[in-house]
């Protein structure tokens, strides 16, 4: 076969592998649904309609308890850099393996919180919730009178 | 199955039937026409290549950050940075981006120049997203590095060189051409299998009026951000959801207006639409992607032929068809 038949091969070949492996990286849901580089470019896939997630509820910095504990999202300056995606997904996966008892996984994803996201000698708290993220958002800015389930699943605190 | 006939049963699927329709071009004009692509498909590659070096250099004042940043939880192509020295490892990553990148830029004549601007744009990829979450902006070009390296030898002659190295870059840069747009497509069709799942079990999905509010709030919920669109396409969905409907279109078929030339000036103005509007709801953007697509599919398109609104009628994936039935005969 020529040189030119060979590379229509190859880079048909590789188009399709890119199709293929993107695909099947759906049922590799430990890792984020791709196997790197290849993605299934499954963004914003599935309306999120009650979502089960994980959030970090924080109750003490410092001196200073918050009564009632605050969402890390919502933590402000009593977090560092609380409205990054990545933390969420940190966060995301911290409550997975917690809850799995992959206490490995847990321990690497709890030095990465704390050291990257939050303020020495922090009382914090990681809580499972269901939420509908349309009546949670009309909650908070619309006044929708709405309270997701939530339900603890580990209590820490960061080093002084 | 021969790769021509797989290449001929592929251009059948995905292009308009009004395009197999005869036409009356004579060889020497096919000819001229392909000299001409050629060079635009010269161009191209050099631009590739200048971009991969823009975004190097525009990375150096983070190169600081990069290898002061803790926490590093290396994805399977820099593992082996885990057995070097403290920041030895990120270094190297961050010297060979760089590095592969300006050989890229300047000797791209060469494969093994251009296998190297592949390596450093590759292990850079694999190193920014090694934090925690993979984020997705640099992957389109990591694909088209891989394919260049495949381009001919001789592709960069300036006198003309064989019809075959011609016609060989020429389907190189189609192929890359192809990757963005199968990405596209590969994400509209998801979203359509996800929300015919959705809908079948009752829940809210991307065919309802609550798809995309529901996004929209998840995501502002996530990065407890306000962009100005994001309240906007909440409180009233019959302004957002068709939008989202033309949308989930335009990114399903858009690896068909790889095959339709009357249509891919629309489909790329749509897509780098989406994007804009993305920021402006949710504070995405992909700013490398809807470089490419631009610069492949717009500026310097490897076809030459102009289009009308007839035309792009008829190349419309869906539509077209209608339209043909209704203009059958006139």
């Amino acid at each position: 076969m020529n040189a030119y038949r060979c590379r229509q091969w190859a880079l048909i070949t590789f188009l399709g592998l890119m199709f293929l492996i993107g695909e099947l990286a759906l049922s590799n849901s430990k890792g984020n649904y791709e196997f790197f580089p290849f993605y299934s470019w499954s963004m914003f896939a599935l309306v999120p309609n009650e979502e089960k997630n994980y959030q970090v509820m924080i109750h003490r910095v410092g001196s200073h308890t918050l009564d009632p504990p605050i969402d890390f999202r919502e933590a402000g300056s009593f977090a560092k850099n609380p409205g990054a995606l990545p933390a969420y997904h940190v966060i995301q996966k911290l409550g997975k393996s917690l809850e799995a008892g992959d206490i490995d996984t847990s321990k690497k994803l709890r030095n990465h919180l704390e050291s990257t996201y939050l303020q020495p000698n922090t009382s914090y708290e990681v809580m499972k919730q269901k939420e509908d993220p349309l009546k949670l958002w009309k909650k908070q800015n619309r006044g929708l009178s709405y309270r997701p389930e939530q339900s603890p699943v580990a209590q820490f605190k960061t080093a002084p | 199955m021969s790769v021509v006939s797989l290449s001929r049963w592929i251009r059948h699927r995905f292009s308009s039937p009004a395009q197999r329709e005869p036409t009356s071009f004579s060889p020497s004009e096919l000819l001229r026409d392909q000299r001409l692509i050629f060079t635009r498909s010269q161009m191209l590659v050099y631009a590739i290549y200048a971009f991969q070096l823009f975004i190097a250099l525009s990375l150096l004042p983070q190169w600081e950050g990069y290898l002061n940043r803790p926490n590093l939880l290396p994805l399977w192509p820099i593992l082996w940075v885990q057995w070097l020295p403290c920041n030895t490892g990120v270094f190297i990553i961050l010297v060979l981006f760089l590095t592969g990148s300006f050989t890229g830029a300047f000797f791209a004549r060469w494969r093994s120049a251009r296998l190297l601007a592949f390596i450093g744009i590759f292990f850079f990829t694999a190193f920014n997203n090694s934090f925690g979450k993979i984020g997705h902006s640099l992957h389109v070009l990591t694909f088209i590095s891989f394919i260049l390296i495949f381009l001919p030898d001789g592709w960069h002659l300036a006198r003309q060189p064989k019809r075959v190295i011609r016609q060989s870059t020429i389907f190189t840069l189609w192929c890359a051409q192809a990757i963005p747009l199968l990405a596209y497509t590969m994400a509209g069709l998801i979203k359509i299998i996800c929300g015919v799942g959705q809908l079948v079990s009752g829940q809210a999905s991307v065919f309802g009026w609550e798809g995309l509010p529901r996004h929209v709030a998840d995501r502002l919920l996530q990065t407890n951000s306000e962009p100005f669109l994001g309240s906007i396409f909440i409180d009233y969905p019959w302004f957002s959801m068709p939008l989202m409907w033309i949308t989930l279109y335009i990114e399903f078929f858009a690896l068909w207006a790889l095959f339709r030339p009357a249509i891919q000036w629309f489909f790329i103005g749509s897509l780098v639409a989406f994007h804009a509007a993305s920021f402006f709801t949710m504070t995405i953007i992909f700013p490398h992607n809807c470089f490419l697509i631009v610069l492949l599919l717009a500026a310097a398109p490897l076809h030459n032929q102009t289009w009308t609104w007839a035309s792009f009628a008829r190349q419309l994936p869906l539509f077209g068809r209608l339209v043909r039935h209704l203009t059958a005969g006139t």
